[in-house]
């Protein structure tokens, strides 16, 4: 008979080779300054503090390569996505943040623009292969392939119970400073069978594996909670300082295994 | 059975200590080519083979390692000796008149590692791009088969006991424990690099000398160590 943890463990490995239809809505947001005050204290070097992320826009037209833009800077409040969308039908992935971002995925190439900024287009070969989840948003990505959080945790207790999206964001709202705007939620994850597991962050014996987004390095507890039939994460907390620094949460998830 | 050795692996670096062990290394020259120039044949023209591929060979030679956890490690390696306590490592060989000093306030003793042995002890790192086809258990050891996930996933950063490009891997692990006892990458069924560990002892007795800087050399701080 497999532990609770073994089965937790077997759930997050093999979530995205079980997926096949997938439609789901998010809400994602991190404050930036604390999370890179965990990361600063956890050890790591913050790539992200020390480059600048650059990227290339083409032109959807004359597809030349226009000159190079540097992303805004980070914000310096909590800021959160009150919808993120992904559908996986026909094939094609199609997801998209708010109205900042949108991102076509057909295992070839990924397609992205801001909506902010007509006409312009990124292009990149997805170096990506069916066997992980070929999107580029990472929450979403680890999410739907939590097997890329593994090494960076150590489990501290487990609890079965049953989900509700509702509550869930209901109490993420209250939780957060400023609260958070009210996210409908629909009915397809009410009553889900989850395991909700607190864990611990791990010192950085990871290496170089890229750091994770929807856990962050340095954060000192973690909530995670993982859907018991497909192995998704439907919501995820870092806290510092016994706050939330970051969090997850699907409001509407539709999983065909 | 995948879910004892998920478990074992996931928490292995919390069992140990403290601990020593050697580790030894092999390789096959034509299969170690030919998985590297399938593996490179994945990427675009042009794509830099990075740390390990023909330009910088994996690891190699003979580890021993002994470890007082969790701040205390010394490492050797041919004629090299590493002593790592939190945020320091002291360095010298075995002709060195003097011991090299590194400090660097962001890393923990585990940084200073090299990777394969720290893979040894922290085999959780490999999940992520492992796809994990069969665990068996014999009296010694878990023994498990994989591949890549895809094979570009195993780049040549990630990993320093396992080999980008190859086809299969095989890994030992501590019944109990969860280190690797043994890593093996092949290509097409040829041993492409193998990976030993030999004398690993649990629970022992390290002598506080064993974590002594040498009598008689004296130290030189060196620049920050990234």
């Amino acid at each position: 008979m497999p532990s609770t943890s073994e089965e937790l463990l077997t759930l997050m490995y093999q979530a995205w080779s079980k997926l096949g239809q997938v439609r789901l809505s998010a809400v994602w947001g991190q404050d930036p300054n604390k999370v890179l005050a965990a990361e600063q204290a956890w050890g790591k070097w913050n790539w992200r503090a020390i480059d600048r992320i650059t990227i290339e826009f083409m032109s959807p037209d004359d597809q030349t390569l226009a000159p190079e833009e540097t992303l805004p800077e980070p914000p310096t409040g909590f800021e959160y996505h009150s919808r993120l969308y992904l559908s996986r039908e026909g094939g094609q992935l199609r997801f998209f943040l708010a109205d900042r971002y949108r991102d076509w995925c057909n295992g070839q190439e990924s397609i992205w623009w801001d909506p902010n900024k007509p006409g312009q287009v990124r292009r990149e070969r997805a170096d990506i292969e069916p066997s992980q989840a070929p999107i580029n948003f990472y929450p979403i990505n680890e999410a739907l392939d939590p097997r890329r959080l593994l090494p960076w945790f150590h489990l501290s207790s487990i609890q079965q119970e049953e989900y509700s999206a509702r509550a869930e964001l209901a109490g993420l709202s209250r939780s957060l400073p400023g609260g958070l705007e009210l996210i409908p939620a629909d009915s397809s994850l009410e009553g889900r069978k989850v395991f909700r597991a607190w864990a611990r962050g791990r010192s950085p014996w990871a290496g170089s594996l890229p750091m994770p987004t929807l856990l962050v390095a340095g954060a000192e507890r973690y909530q995670m909670v993982v859907d018991r039939e497909t192995g998704v994460i439907l919501k995820a907390l870092s806290l510092w300082k016994g706050e939330i620094i970051a969090f997850f949460a699907l409001s509407e998830g539709v999983f065909l295994c | 059975m995948l879910g004892r050795a998920l478990h074992l692996m996931h928490s292995a670096c919390l069992r140990f200590s403290p601990l020593e062990f050697e580790l030894s290394s092999q390789f096959n020259p034509a299969p170690l080519t030919a998985g590297w120039d399938a593996w490179a044949e994945l990427f675009k023209p042009g794509h830099q083979i990075g740390r390990v591929g023909r330009d910088h060979p994996p690891y190699s030679g003979q580890f021993q390692f002994w470890g007082a956890r969790p701040d205390k490690f010394r490492f050797q390696r041919e004629n090299t000796t590493w002593i790592a306590r939190q945020n320091t490592v002291w360095v010298y060989g075995a002709d060195d008149p003097v011991v090299s000093a590194y400090y660097n306030p962001e890393r923990s003793t585990i940084y200073w590692l090299d990777a394969p042995v720290r893979e040894v002890l922290d085999p959780a790192c490999l999940l992520p791009d492992l796809e994990i086809l069969s665990v068996t258990e014999s009296q010694e050891a878990l023994l498990i088969r994989a591949a890549a996930r895809s094979l570009r996933d195993i780049g040549p950063d990630d990993y320093a006991l396992l080999m980008p490009g190859a086809s299969e891997y095989r890994l030992a692990i501590h019944p109990s424990r969860g280190v690797i006892l043994s890593a093996v990458s092949l290509w097409q069924g040829e041993v492409m690099a193998s990976y030993q560990v030999n004398g690993l002892r649990f629970d022992a007795h390290i002598p506080e000398e064993t974590f002594a800087l040498p009598a008689g050399k004296p130290v030189r701080e060196q620049p920050l160590l990234h």
